[in-house]
């Protein structure tokens, strides 16, 4: 028997992957570790909605010889250790989408990311939102941990709903899950009793 | 069902002469829309397709079987035969009828497509129904996507070179087929059987299936160990149709350096992705068996393995069940249907080159 690397389970000699997390076992002839991330696609061709048509895409193969399985298991990570990526930040920055909690008036400035999430980060959260809101009393407030994501097409923004518990408005509609709807200047969406005041640059 | 309606008239519009085409309305009775007649009447047709209707509900049984008489009755090996079962509900009580029907209908070379849409219909179901025939099930999230799929079907139809393709494998004892997966020219895990159904050999395309033995040790001095032998066989279409059969003999050098022999580099790069597809199954197989903490794990662990192929929106979703899962104790039928098609369109064609 040979043991997987990264969750330790036994499998049998000649095993190529692990069948328990998927993590490669034996290099390939040309040397190296070819895990699906090893096959990327860009980020950028992936449907902002599911749709089964859409996930047929072509990925576009990565053929760097001796690249390693990049996989690094997000179940491991701590708030600690991944804190969100866009935080509270100097109203005055650059960025062209700044979301303004109605309450407070305090201004969150949004990475300019293809796609950012909202939500709260916990210990042990297997991923966390890109924007954390809890520091904005989001758990007072109803929001889920992924509660929904902001996508920025070209000139274009969206927000979609990621299955929230309680549910994501826009101007004071509810949104279906996975669903994206495009945000004008001054939207307001909540994220359940959370309002945000979405500013747009133009 | 406008989409399916203005689907069918578009087919139905772009068949060739020679082309036999039926169409079978099923609700809680089967009801023969387009008898399948050579020189068909497309006018009226067409009128007929556009007076379809929705009411009763879904007896798959019913429609499988008067599709399979009209396919039967013009059952010819100068074409391909083929039924396509579109359906959106879930039947009840005629699963092994249906089956049955599959059995036979894969004995006369029919193969059977299915198309579930939305997510109230029985995958497991129509997966087995599909595959005993060497066809497949495809998941239609998007009834707007309906056209595209049927569209790809008609296609394919078009390039067929073989159909009725099988690998009928005799193992020697201590020898397994544990897993049997076609990647080329489409996707699906194929049942176990002593004679697997490969599907359509298309023109301009390999067929390509990865199949998995588990191999007891031996103990013998050996040069080789002898994994299978059997026989490939399909029907060729063309002028003079022909059942072609090749002898299939598998068989692996022992080695006794004790060092590995490394896998080719695009066999992993498969493997990789049917990986994912398993890793799926076997959140399944977790619930079923009521280990809902294992099922738990395994689905976070698929989500982390499909993050890190930039699978951003299927990771979502995997997530989202994670934590419905974890609340429940059990996962969405549509989550399970995106999660379940979702990874098996990722082992794409275009890998195995």
């Amino acid at each position: 028997m040979i043991e997987c690397p990264h969750c330790k389970k036994l499998e049998l000699i000649g095993a190529i992957f692990c069948r328990e997390c998927g993590t490669q076992l034996l290099p390939t002839e040309a040397g190296a570790y070819s895990s699906p991330g090893a096959v990327k696609k860009t980020t950028s061709d992936l449907p902002f909605t599911h749709n089964s048509k859409k996930v047929t895409q072509s990925p576009t193969p990565n053929t760097e010889p001796g690249r390693p399985n990049s996989y690094t298991p997000i179940r491991s990570q701590t708030t600690s250790d991944t804190q969100p990526r866009p935080t509270i930040t100097n109203p005055e920055q650059t960025n062209r989408i700044t979301l303004q909690v109605l309450q407070t008036g305090e201004l969150i400035s949004v990475a300019e990311e293809d796609e950012v999430t909202l939500g709260r980060a916990g210990t042990g959260q297997p991923i966390v939102p890109d924007i954390d809101l809890t520091p904005y009393k989001g758990l007072e407030a109803g929001v889920s941990r992924l509660h929904a994501s902001i996508r920025i097409k070209g000139k274009e923004v969206y927000i979609m709903d990621l299955g929230s518990a309680n549910g994501t408005r826009l101007n004071g509609d509810k949104l279906p899950p996975s669903t994206p709807h495009r945000l004008e200047d001054e939207s307001v969406i909540s994220l359940g009793k959370l309002k945000l005041k979405v500013l747009i640059k133009s | 069902m406008d989409t399916v309606k203005d689907t069918a008239i578009e087919l139905m519009r772009q068949m060739r002469t020679d082309d036999v085409l039926s169409v079978v309305a099923f609700s809680d009775r089967a009801e023969v829309i387009v008898p399948a007649v050579r020189r068909l009447d497309r006018e009226d047709a067409e009128t007929k397709i556009r007076m379809l209707g929705t009411d009763g509900g879904t007896e798959i049984y019913r429609g499988l079987e008067a599709a399979y008489y009209e396919v039967h009755r013009n059952l010819s090996n100068k074409r391909i035969n083929q039924i396509i079962l579109i359906t959106d509900g879930r039947t009840y009580g005629d699963e092994l009828d249906c089956l049955q029907i599959a059995d036979i209908a894969a004995g006369k070379g029919v193969r059977i497509n299915g198309l579930g849409i939305g997510s109230s219909w029985n995958d497991e179901f129509l997966d087995d129904l599909a595959s005993r025939t060497g066809g497949r099930a495809l998941y239609v999230s998007r009834l707007s996507d309906l056209n595209e799929f049927l569209q790809d079907m008609f296609k394919d139809l078009g390039e067929v070179f073989g159909d009725q393709t099988t690998l009928t494998l005799d193992l020697p004892s201590g020898v397994t087929l544990t897993y049997a997966y076609r990647i080329r020219p489409d996707t699906s895990p194929l049942p176990i059987t002593s004679s697997l159904k490969l599907g359509n050999l298309l023109r301009e395309n390999r067929l390509v299936t990865l199949l998995e033995f588990t191999l007891e040790p031996i103990f013998r001095r050996a040069f080789q160990h002898d994994i299978a032998r059997g026989v490939f066989s399909m029907q060729i279409h063309s002028l003079e149709p022909t059942i072609l059969t090749l002898p299939i003999q598998l068989e692996r050098p022992v080695n006794h350096l004790n060092h590995e022999e490394l896998p080719p580099n695009e066999i992993v790069q498969a493997l990789a992705y049917v990986s994912l597809y398993r890793m799926q199954e076997k959140v399944h197989t977790e619930i079923y068996a009521g280990n809902i903490e294992a099922a738990n794990d395994q689905l976070e662990l698929l989500a982390n393995q499909l993050i890190s192929c930039g699978e951003n929106e299927l990771a979502q979703t995997a997530l989202m069940e994670v934590e419905r899962l974890r609340s429940t104790h059990a996962i969405s039928v549509e989550g399970s249907k995106q999660i379940k098609y979702g990874t098996r369109s990722l082992v794409l064609p275009s890998i195995i080159k």
